[in-house]
């Protein structure tokens, strides 16, 4: 009596392609409207990109750093026509528009010279203050443009676009390639 | 006394820049700076935030030694060139 052949097996289910909508949420994608904003505001862009301790460390550093430059050199250091170069870093905040904005406003509504007699609307840095106050405020723009950069182009496979608790129980890990 | 009561009293924040003048306390300055721009940048590129302020000081503290480095390099440079 010759034996039962073995069951044939069973074919395994192909695996399942992911749907286009899946697709798109794990793809790299652009973030102009939160790039245009972290640009407005230091960290507001990873504010609406659903980082807010990222967004409150990074407003904070930034903007801090912005204000301290303003603090030590005076508004005479944010003036596009006396140093453009130094200017480039600064408009990478969009508040050094409104600050050079404001003091050519002030500069054109004063009649007289800026000696001390006359009262001048705000006194002319020079020396170490100018230097801090451009090297602050000019940092401050380059850091900014890191963090445009950061929000710009966004991988959500490296996690960072979830809350903590989601990423959590979804089991992210950190992805290689990412360096801190 | 008056002369720095007028010094304070003429300050006008954010319009006037700090009375610091020529003098050593703007390396002071340099204190602030190298703190801030090691957290922001550090917040940037750190995966998890938690690793913050460790990460953040560890640079912090790079940036004053080769700073230091640098500045003892360039000030033996004018002393013996």
């Amino acid at each position: 009596m010759a034996a039962d052949p073995p069951p044939p097996p069973i074919p395994k289910d192909p695996p399942a392609s992911p749907s286009p909508a899946a697709r798109r949420a794990s793809s790299p994608r652009w973030n102009f409207a939160a790039a245009f904003l972290g640009w407005l505001l230091p960290g507001l862009g990873h504010f609406v990109l659903s980082q807010p301790q990222r967004a409150v460390v990074l407003g904070t550093t930034i903007g801090t750093l912005w204000l301290s430059g303003l603090l030590i050199g005076g508004i005479s250091v944010i003036d596009r026509n006396d140093h453009p170069a130094w200017f480039l870093g600064q408009m990478l905040i969009a508040p050094s528009f409104a600050a050079n904005h404001y003091r050519d406003k002030l500069v054109r509504d004063h009649d007289g010279t800026f000696d001390p007699e006359d009262n001048p609307p705000f006194e002319p840095a020079f020396a170490r203050a100018h230097e801090q106050g451009t090297l602050f405020t000019s940092l401050a723009g380059l850091l900014n443009l890191l963090a445009i950069i950061d929000v710009l182009y966004r991988d959500p496979r490296d996690g960072r676009d979830a809350s903590p608790k989601s990423t959590a129980s979804k089991g992210a890990t950190k992805p290689p390639g990412v360096t801190v | 006394m008056t002369a720095l009561l007028s010094t304070i009293l003429a300050y006008r924040p954010f319009l006037d820049p700090l009375p610091i003048g020529n003098s050593a306390a703007w390396v002071w300055l340099l204190v602030p700076l190298v703190v801030l721009v090691s957290v922001a940048y550090k917040t940037i590129k750190l995966h998890d935030l938690q690793e913050l302020p460790k990460k953040s000081a560890i640079l912090a503290l790079q940036i004053f030694i080769f700073m230091g480095l640098a500045a003892g390099v360039l000030w033996a440079i004018t002393l013996f060139a």
